[in-house]
C-alpha cells in the first residue's frame, strides 16, 4: 500500500511536435491522486495538446507518460479509457443521439457483451443520470437540451466511465455564471472522491478558486507550477499574457483584475 | 425508477422487426404475383408453397414461373436492399456526414468501368458467360476501392482523405467509362442497361452469390453496432472513449465496399437507396445503431421491394430499371434533406 | 541517471501493484467472442453460397442422355436438342429474318417488338399468331416461358441474352445462342446452325450457297474498278457517328467494292466534320429512320453547309438517305446482307450495273435489285404461312 494515493500521472520530459512545430517542450509533472489541477496559459500555449497526450490520442516522440503506473504508449486505447476520461469543450451531434444513448457510450470500455450493456452498466448510468439531474431528460435528443444540460451530459458520460483521472478542456466555455460555478462544484466534488481532475481553461479566476495546484504554460513550457496563491502574481500575468493586472487576495482566494494590454 | 432502458430498447427492436418482417412478407408475395402471366395473391402463395414442398420440381407452369423467375428475383431484391442500405448507414456513421452514400469510395464507377471494359474488349469467360459481367463489375469495383484505399492511406488515412480519394478515383473511372461508351457505340448498349440497375435477369445461380454475402456481411456489421455508436462522437472523442478509430474505420470501409461491390456486380447501380434508407430509419428509430441497423435492413428490403414492384407495373408491359425508380423517389427526398439540414454540414 | 533509476524502480513496483488492483481487463474477451461470431458467419456463408450455386447449376444442366442433336452454340455451351422444334422463339429481328428465310416462319411463336420483316411478321403479331416477347435488349423471360417454346434462339452479343441462356437452362427450355454476326461467315454459321437444329440442313446449305454466289457476282463485277469509291456511313449526323474497320457495316462496304473513309478507326467512333472534309468521301450514306426529319431536308442541310458541301459526295449529289427496310438491310446482320451489298454496289458504281438509284431509299429498296432467289424465298414462305392459317 506504499504508493496508494500517491502519483497517478507522471509526465517525464515530454516534447511534442505538430509536423515541425514544437508545441510541448520538456514537460515534466507529477500529479497526485485526487488532486484538482488547473492548466492555464494563453492561446497556443499547449494546454489542449497536453490533455490530448495524457488521453492517449497523441503520442509524443520524446518523453514518457505514465498513467496509473503504466507507460501510456504500451496501453491500448480501451485500457487508457478505463483510467482517463476526457470531457471535451463541445459535443458534435450530427446524428442526434438521446441523452441516455450518449451517457451510455461512457460504458464502452467496460461492456463485456457484444451488444447490450449489462444490468450493472445500466445501474451505474441511471445513478449518474440522477445525480446530474438528467434522468427526466434521458429520452430527449442532444440538440433539444440547453447548453448547461449539455455540459452536465458531457460530465455524466465521463463519470460513467469510472475514471481515475478526468481531463477537462474549457469546462465553462459556453456557460453563464451559475452553470460555470455548478460545473466547477461538480468537479471539486469528484476530486474529493479521489478522482484526479486536470482542467484547462482561460478563466484564471475560476481555476484559482477551485484548483489545488496550477500549471502555467507558455509556448509549450511550464512557466510556473504550484498553489494558486503562490503562482499567480502580477509579474507572471504580465510575462505570460502581456497584460497589466492587479492581483487581489481575499483569504485563500486570488483574483486577477486585468487592466490593459502591454505594448 | 422507470422501465430499464436496455429492456425498452430490446422491446422496440422486437416491435420493429415484427412490423418490418410482416410488411416485407406481404410485399414479397405481392411481387410473386406480378408478371405477364397473371396470378392472384393466394394463387402465388399456394404455388410457392407447393413448389417449395417439391424442392423445385414441378411441371405446373405457374409454379415453374414462381420458382424459377419470380422467387429468385424477390430474394435478390431483399439481399441488395439490405446490403446497400447497411453500407450506406455505415458510411454515413464513419464519415459522420448523413449526406453520403455507399458509392463514396468509387466502387460504382469502378464497377461500371469493369463492365464497359469487358464489353468493349468483347471478353466472355468460356463456360460461364453469364458471370462475365458480374465478375467484371466486381473486379472493377474492387480495383476502384483498392485505389481509393491506397490514395487515402497514403494521404494520412483521415476521414476526409477517404472521401476525397473516393471522389477522385470515381471521376477517373467515370471518364474512362465515358470514353468506352463513345468508342463502343452499339456494342455497349447492354452496358447502359446494366448501369441503370435491373433485377430482370436474376436466376438461382446468381441469388446465392448476392443474397448470402450481403446478409452475412450485414450481420457482421451488426456485431459492431456499439462501436458505430461510439464513432458518432467524432474521431477524437471516440478514441478517448477507448475505440481504436483508425483500424475500426478501415475494417468498416472494407466491409461496406465489399457489400456494395457484391450488390453492384449483379444488379447494376441502384442510386439513392443507401442514402435515403438510413435517414428514414433514423427518423423512425433514432441513432442507436443496435436498433438503427436492423431497422435499416428491414426498411431497405421493403423500400427496394416497393421500387421493384413499381418498376414492373407502372409502364406494364415495359419494365423500367429499378435504379431509375429509386432515383426518382430519392432525388426529391435528398433535395429536401439538403435544404433542411444541408447547412449543418458545410465544411 | 540516478533519479531516473529510482523513479524506474518505484514505477516497476507500482506497475505490479496496480496490476493486482485491476486484474479484470475485458478487452480480450470482447474481441474473441466477436471474432468467433464472425468466423462462424463467414463459414456458414461460404457453405451456403457454394452448395446453393452448385445445386442451381446441377439442376439447370440435367438433360437426358439420349437426345439426338448435340451442338455447341455461340456462347460455347453444349446444347442437346431433343426433337425437331415446333415452337420457336426469336429474340432478335435478325434471327426472325433468318427463320423466315429458312421457311420456318410457321414454327415461330414469339418475336421481339422490333421484328418487322418479312412483313407478315407484323401481321401475324397483330392477329395473335405470333406473340411479342418484349424488346431486343430486354426480352421478357416470363413471356417466353408462357409461350411454352421448345427452342429459344438468342443473340450471344447481347448481355441480357447471356443471362437468359442460364435461366432458360434452369427451366429446361432449350436455348441456343447465335453469333452476333459481325462477319459474313458468322451469318453463314448462324444459318447452318439453325438449319441443323431445326432439321432444315439442306435449305440452310442452299441459302448459304446462294448468298455466296450473289456476293461473288457483285465482287466480280466491281473487281476491275480502278478508282474505288470512298464511303462515309453515318449512323447519326449530329455528331457524326460512323463505323470503324472491324464492323459489320465496314465489311459490307468492302464487299460492294468501296472503301470505308474511316477504315483506320475501329468500333463505332464519333468523328468531327473537319476530319470528314479532309477525307473527301465520294458517297455518303445516312441512316435516318430515327432522325425524324424529312430526307430532302437532311440532304438540303448538307448542301447548304459550306463544309459538307466541300465533299465530293455532296457536290456530286451522292448522298443517300436510308429509311425503314432500306436501313435495316444494312444494320441487321442476317440473310439480307446480300441485298445490302448489291444495293451499295449499285449506288457506288451505277455505270457498271446500269442502274440509277434515287437519293432516298426506303422499304421499296428491292425495286433496284435483280429479282432473285432470296425474294422468292420470302414470297414462298409468306404463301406457306397463309396456307397454314
Amino acid at each position: 500500500m506504499l504508493y496508494e494515493g500517491a502519483v497517478i500521472i507522471k509526465i517525464e520530459d515530454v516534447t511534442f511536435y505538430y509536423e515541425s512545430v514544437k508545441v510541448l517542450d520538456g514537460i515534466t509533472i507529477e500529479v497526485q491522486r485526487g488532486e484538482f489541477l488547473g492548466l492555464i496559459g494563453p492561446n497556443g500555449s499547449g494546454k489542449t495538446t497536453l490533455l490530448r497526450c495524457i488521453s492517449g490520442v497523441l503520442k509524443p516522440r520524446v518523453g514518457v507518460i505514465y498513467v496509473d503506473g503504466q507507460r501510456i504508449d504500451k496501453l491500448k486505447l480501451i485500457e487508457v479509457a478505463q483510467i482517463c476520461a476526457s470531457v471535451p469543450t463541445e459535443l458534435s451531434s450530427e446524428f442526434n443521439l438521446t441523452v441516455s444513448d450518449f451517457v451510455f457510450l461512457g460504458r464502452y470500455p467496460y461492456v463485456k457483451g457484444i451488444w447490450w450493456e449489462s444490468k450493472e452498466d445500466e445501474q451505474i448510468v441511471e445513478e449518474v443520470l440522477k445525480s446530474f439531474q438528467l434522468h427526466h431528460l434521458a429520452d430527449r435528443k442532444l440538440s433539444e437540451i440547453s447548453s448547461g444540460e449539455k455540459q452536465r451530459a458531457l460530465l455524466a458520460k465521463a463519470v460513467v466511465q469510472k475514471p481515475k483521472v478526468m481531463l477537462v478542456d474549457e469546462p465553462s466555455a459556453h456557460l453563464d455564471l451559475k452553470y460555470k460555478l455548478e460545473v466547477m462544484e461538480y468537479l471539486k466534488e469528484l476530486s474529493r472522491r479521489k478522482i484526479t481532475i486536470i482542467a484547462a481553461s482561460h478563466d484564471v479566476n475560476l481555476l484559482s478558486k477551485y484548483c489545488d495546484r496550477i500549471i502555467i504554460l507558455n509556448s509549450g513550457k511550464i512557466v510556473s507550477f504550484g498553489r494558486p496563491e503562490e503562482v499567480i502574481t502580477e509579474e507572471l500575468i504580465r510575462k505570460v499574457y502581456g497584460v497589466e493586472a492587479t492581483i487581489m487576495r481575499n483569504g485563500n482566494e486570488t483574483f486577477v483584475v486585468p487592466k490593459r494590454p502591454l505594448r | 425508477m422507470g422501465e430499464s432502458i436496455v429492456r425498452q430498447k430490446i422491446l422496440r427492436l422486437v416491435m420493429v422487426t415484427v412490423i418490418g418482417l410482416s410488411t416485407l412478407f406481404i410485399l414479397f408475395i405481392l411481387s410473386l404475383t406480378l408478371g405477364p402471366v397473371e396470378m392472384g395473391f393466394s394463387e402465388a402463395l399456394t404455388s410457392l408453397i407447393n413448389v417449395l414442398k417439391n424442392g423445385g420440381r414441378t411441371s405446373n407452369i405457374n409454379e415453374l414461373i414462381v420458382y424459377h423467375i419470380r422467387l429468385p428475383r424477390a430474394i435478390c431484391v431483399i439481399g441488395v436492399g439490405i446490403g446497400l442500405s447497411i453500407a450506406g448507414a455505415v458510411m454515413q456513421a464513419i464519415i459522420r456526414n448523413p449526406l453520403v452514400d455507399p458509392y463514396i469510395t468509387g466502387v460504382s464507377s469502378g464497377a461500371a468501368f469493369g463492365v464497359c471494359l469487358a464489353m468493349f474488349a468483347g471478353i466472355t469467360i468460356v463456360k460461364i458467360p453469364f458471370y462475365t459481367i458480374p465478375l467484371a463489375a466486381f473486379l472493377g469495383a474492387l480495383l476502384a476501392f483498392l485505389l481509393t484505399m491506397f490514395l487515402a492511406e497514403a494521404s494520412g488515412g483521415m476521414t476526409l482523405s477517404y472521401v476525397l480519394a473516393g471522389v477522385v478515383v470515381g471521376i477517373a473511372f467515370s471518364s474512362f467509362t465515358t470514353i468506352f461508351l463513345v468508342l463502343g457505340g452499339e456494342k455497349l448498349h447492354g452496358a447502359l442497361f446494366w448501369l441503370f440497375g435491373s433485377f430482370a435477369y436474376v436466376s438461382w445461380k446468381v441469388v446465392w452469390i448476392v443474397f448470402v454475402p450481403s446478409l452475412s456481411l450485414s450481420i457482421i456489421v451488426l456485431l459492431y453496432a456499439r462501436e458505430l455508436n461510439v464513432i458518432l462522437l467524432g474521431d477524437e472523442q471516440a478514441m478517448q472513449s477507448g475505440l481504436d478509430v483508425q483500424s475500426f474505420k478501415r475494417l468498416m470501409i472494407i466491409i461496406t465496399s465489399l457489400l456494395t461491390s457484391v450488390c453492384v456486380a449483379f444488379t447494376g447501380i441502384i442510386g439513392f437507396l443507401g442514402l435515403v434508407v438510413p435517414h428514414i430509419a433514423r427518423i423512425l428509430m433514432g441513432s442507436d445503431h443496435r436498433i438503427l441497423l436492423p431497422t435499416v435492413m428491414l426498411v431497405g428490403a421493403n423500400v427496394l421491394m416497393i421500387a421493384d414492384i413499381i418498376a414492373r407495373t407502372v409502364l406494364k408491359p415495359v419494365e423500367l430499371p429499378v435504379g431509375a425508380i429509386t432515383s426518382l423517389i430519392g432525388v426529391p427526398f435528398f433535395a429536401y434533406l439538403l435544404i433542411k439540414r444541408g447547412r449543418e454540414y458545410v465544411v | 541517471m540516478d533519479a531516473a533509476g529510482i523513479i524506474g524502480n518505484k514505477l516497476k513496483y507500482y506497475y505490479v501493484h496496480s496490476r493486482i488492483n485491476y486484474p479484470t481487463r475485458v478487452v480480450g474477451t470482447v474481441l474473441n467472442k466477436r471474432q468467433l461470431a464472425i468466423i462462424i458467419i463467414v463459414i456458414v456463408a461460404i457453405a451456403a453460397i457454394s452448395t446453393g450455386t452448385w445445386m442451381a447449376w446441377k439442376s439447370g444442366t440435367i438433360f437426358g442422355p439420349k437426345y439426338p442433336i448435340t451442338i455447341t452454340d455461340a456462347l460455347n455451351r453444349t446444347v442437346i436438342v431433343e426433337e425437331k422444334p415446333q415452337r420457336i422463339v426469336s429474340t432478335a429481328p435478325s434471327i426472325t429474318e433468318l427463320l423466315f428465310a429458312l421457311d420456318l416462319g410457321d414454327k415461330v411463336v414469339g418475336v421481339t417488338d422490333y421484328c418487322d420483316y418479312p412483313p407478315e411478321v407484323v401481321e401475324m403479331r397483330e392477329n395473335g399468331t405470333i406473340e411479342s416477347i418484349g424488346g431486343y435488349w430486354d426480352p421478357n423471360l416470363e413471356k417466353i416461358v408462357k409461350l411454352n417454346a421448345d427452342l429459344v434462339l438468342l443473340d450471344a452479343g447481347v448481355p441480357a441474352h447471356q443471362d437468359l441462356a442460364g435461366q432458360l437452362d434452369s427451366l429446361n427450355i432449350t436455348a441456343v445462342a447465335l453469333y452476333p454476326g459481325e462477319t459474313i461467315d458468322e451469318i453463314y454459321d448462324n444459318i447452318r446452325l439453325v438449319g441443323k437444329i431445326a432439321g432444315e440442313k439442306n435449305k440452310a446449305d442452299k441459302l448459304v450457297k446462294d448468298m455466296t454466289s450473289r456476293i461473288n457476282d457483285v465482287q466480280s463485277a466491281v473487281k476491275d474498278v480502278e478508282n474505288k469509291s470512298s464511303v462515309l456511313f453515318a449512323l447519326w449526323l449530329n455528331p457524326v457517328y460512323t463505323c470503324g474497320n472491324d464492323t459489320f457495316l465496314s465489311r459490307i462496304i468492302y464487299l460492294a467494292g468501296g472503301v470505308n473513309v474511316f477504315a483506320d478507326l475501329s468500333g463505332w467512333p464519333t468523328v468531327s466534320l473537319e476530319e470528314i472534309v479532309t477525307r473527301k468521301p465520294d458517297v455518303i450514306l445516312v441512316t435516318a429512320t430515327m432522325m425524324g426529319e424529312k430526307p430532302e431536308d437532311i440532304i438540303n442541310s448538307l448542301k447548304n453547309d459550306a463544309l459538307w458541301n466541300s465533299t465530293p459526295a455532296v457536290q456530286n449529289n451522292k448522298v443517300y438517305i436510308l429509311l425503314g427496310q432500306g436501313e435495316n438491310i444494312f444494320l441487321r446482320p442476317s440473310v439480307r446482307v446480300v441485298e445490302a451489298v448489291e444495293l451499295l454496289a449499285r449506288i457506288l458504281y451505277p455505270d457498271i450495273f446500269h442502274t440509277e438509284i434515287p437519293n432516298v431509299i426506303g422499304d421499296n429498296y428491292t425495286d433496284y435489285l435483280p429479282s432473285t432467289f432470296l425474294t422468292a424465298v420470302f414470297t414462298t414462305s409468306t404463301l406457306l404461312v397463309y396456307a397454314y392459317n
